[in-house]
């Protein structure tokens, strides 16, 4: 049953409608080709002699460069719970006519989980398409002999378009246990626990663990330590970013002495979960970019120390580490897009009532903007100060401080970075805010 | 005595749909003027062109010596924002802010400090009976506490003129006509104008005048009708 419906629903659908399912096919074709570019090298054996490649080519580092792959997969996941979030607001009257037809809650999960694996299987077919198309025309225009050594074995491929089907098809159903659908409407719950002080804790754990991490010598424990509380501190960013966000909303909002400042301040407070889990994203990116920070001032050193130039190894690394985190960013701030637009989405008409009452929309627009520098400045310092701490002990035991400056100097460069970004994207999104706030919404029906 | 609020030959279309044609009214200070009319009669649109919410698409807006449909968005703003108090069916409550932060903000957007406009709000949430819930969000309410927040609101900032859209017309008839009591008693208190949009006749006989709009055209209810 929900199969037919869902097709029949899958026609005469709105311009919105259309550009939110665009936008989740995109996600599913982006982790399909970064999921099968991590199979593929998980799958490639031995390794070849190269200058730059090496990422690729030496079987030790290919784990390494996989694994980043699939952490890219998390901004594009954020990036999908927020559509699919966007989509339950979107779909308000379509759902809601749905239940008054005589479906139950239930078959309104199921038709939306069977309507995001259909988009997701279409999706993740061009997904798999432009990979293997990709793969075949880097290799030509690099000139590798050998393809079929490093050319993705196509049996593998339906698995992991199966997987990303089901990875959409997964996200509809969580993304909908905290909608209700009744006849009449569709409400979101608003009893939701806030985000507890414990979401904190893999954080606290991660940076210690690094810092033990770096003192301990024996055997490989001291590696193991470390990975385990970059691991952590890394999830920590992930889990307590919700609650980094409600404190410094609650914050805020106590001081805020403008109108601005105050609805910035208690939107977040109202729902720190959803902004706070975008941010996390954003957190993330500032996390690898300051790790990233001390490796390179490692390598930078060591070369200059030995009066040698950098080895194009390294300058290629930091070149697609770079690059990684330029996508894992700009992918965060796609999904702040999304969930201002949901945002506005839910309360656009009690913007448009503070408009029609003489609340300028460009105060509206600065409100907007100082909720997204109210969210991500914690956030982004957070991770940043953690992955400093995690490496106090080594940035401390040989004192150096052009070391301790620049590993400094680069975790401020992408906090701000980070939150000037989000910024930027927030202001840049203000037509939204201006389509919300305008008198048409303030028609009732 | 000239006329505080004047609207001449105003024509208004959304798309194809013709909501106003050569609508004509005016209204004197401290009147309580009642729109009522039909669904989809334009009334609510008459009152958003004479709010300066709507531009018009022909057709003249005149409060007081002011022009208000030759008036950009910015001048129109501040316009509501410094004289008008504007009351809408369902409240149109920011859901994040407390009741009492809920009316401080248009204070605060009209330059007042926290302190001051907190204060403010918190005796007017006591005049409309709601001082007890000044930390309650609007999803905390009652329909009729939340409509009473949205009357404190309008009426803190001390507007000339108070426009009200179906004020309760989300309401049950008791928890309306509170709500309609405090908005009138407030406003003649203060020799405010209201201008009242509804299609309840009950509500419109609280009105000094009632007109009708019809296929987006006024007419007068004479008193006698009425």
């Amino acid at each position: 049953m929900p199969f037919d419906i869902a097709a029949m629903l899958a026609r005469g659908t709105s311009r919105a409608e259309r550009r939110r399912r665009r936008l989740l096919a995109c996600c599913a074709a982006l982790t399909t080709f970064l999921l099968l570019g991590a199979v593929n090298l998980m799958m490639i054996r031995g390794t070849e002699q190269t200058d730059w490649a090496g990422l690729v080519a030496e079987e030790g580092l290919r784990p390494g460069t996989a694994l980043a792959l699939v952490l890219l997969v998390i901004p594009v996941l954020a990036l999908l719970h927020q559509s699919g979030r966007v989509a339950q607001a979107t779909q308000e009257r379509r759902l809601a006519a749905l239940r008054l037809a005589g479906a139950t809650p239930g078959d309104v999960r199921r038709l939306a989980a069977v309507e995001a694996a259909r988009i997701g299987a279409a999706g993740a077919v061009i997904g798999g398409i432009a990979y293997v198309c990709a793969q075949r025309a880097a290799m030509a225009a690099l000139g590798v002999r050998d393809t079929g050594r490093y050319a993705i074995a196509l049996w593998v491929v339906p698995f992991v378009l199966v997987l990303v089907v089901a990875a959409a098809a997964a996200v509809s159903l969580l993304v909908s246990r905290h909608v209700v659908t009744s006849p009449l409407h569709v409400a979101r719950r608003s009893t939701r626990p806030r985000p507890r002080r414990a979401a904190l804790i893999p954080l606290a754990a991660g940076v210690a663990l690094m810092m033990v991490g770096t003192f301990v010598q024996w055997l490989d424990l001291g590696i193991s330590l470390l990975f385990l509380g970059a691991v952590a501190t890394l999830v920590g960013v992930m889990t307590g970013s919700g609650r980094l966000v409600l404190e410094a909303a609650r914050l805020t909002a106590r001081r805020a002495r403008s109108p601005e400042t105050l609805l910035a301040a208690r939107a977040l407070e109202a729902d720190p979960r959803a902004t706070g889990r975008t941010m996390a994203v954003v957190g993330l990116v500032v996390a690898f970019g300051t790790g990233a920070g001390v490796i390179e001032w490692d390598v930078y050193h060591n070369a200059s120390t030995a009066d040698a130039p950098i080895g194009s190894f390294w300058l290629v690394s930091f070149g697609l580490t770079y690059a990684a985190l330029l996508f894992a960013l700009l992918v965060a701030v796609a999904a702040l897009v999304v969930h201002r637009a949901e945002a506005l989405l839910e309360n656009g008409r009690s913007m448009a009532v503070l408009a029609a009452s003489g609340a300028p929309v460009a105060s509206l627009r600065r409100a907007a903007v100082r909720q997204t520098l109210i969210a991500a400045t914690p956030v982004c310092a957070v991770a940043a100060l953690a992955t400093l701490l995690g490496m106090a002990p080594e940035l401390a035991t040989g004192p150096n401080p052009v070391m301790a400056a620049w590993t400094a100097g680069r975790a401020l460069l992408m906090v701000a970075l980070a939150v000037a970004a989000a910024a930027a994207v927030t202001a840049a999104s203000g037509r939204l805010l201006s389509r919300a706030a305008a008198p048409e919404r303030l028609r009732t029906e | 005595m000239s006329p505080l609020l004047h609207a001449r030959g105003v024509t208004k279309t959304f798309g194809r749909t013709l909501a106003l044609r050569g609508a004509s009214l005016t209204i004197d200070a401290g009147e309580v003027v009642a729109i009522s009319g039909p669904s989809g009669s334009g009334k609510s649109t008459l009152l958003h062109c004479l709010a300066g919410i709507l531009v018009p698409d022909e057709g003249e807006i005149h409060y007081g010596e002011t022009r208000l449909d030759e008036l950009d968005e910015d001048a129109r703003t501040r316009l509501r924002r410094e004289a008008f108090g504007i009351v809408f069916q369902f409240g149109g409550l920011v859901p994040e802010l407390t009741a009492e932060e809920n009316v401080a903000v248009s204070l605060m957007f009209r330059g007042s400090g926290r302190a001051e406009a907190s204060a403010t709000a918190r005796d007017w949430l006591d005049r409309v009976g709601v001082g007890d819930c000044a930390t309650l969000r609007p999803g905390e309410l009652s329909g009729g506490q939340a409509q009473r927040v949205a009357v404190a609101r309008a009426l803190a900032t001390e507007p000339t003129v108070v426009f009200a859209d179906e004020p309760t017309g989300a309401l049950d008839s008791v928890a309306g006509e509170e709500v309609l009591g405090l908005l009138l008693g407030a406003a003649r208190e203060r020799g405010a104008t209201v201008v009242l949009v509804t299609h309840d006749n009950r509500v419109a006989a609280y009105a000094d005048r009632e007109v009708v709009v019809r296929d987006g055209v006024v007419s007068e209810v004479p008193a006698v009708v009425r």
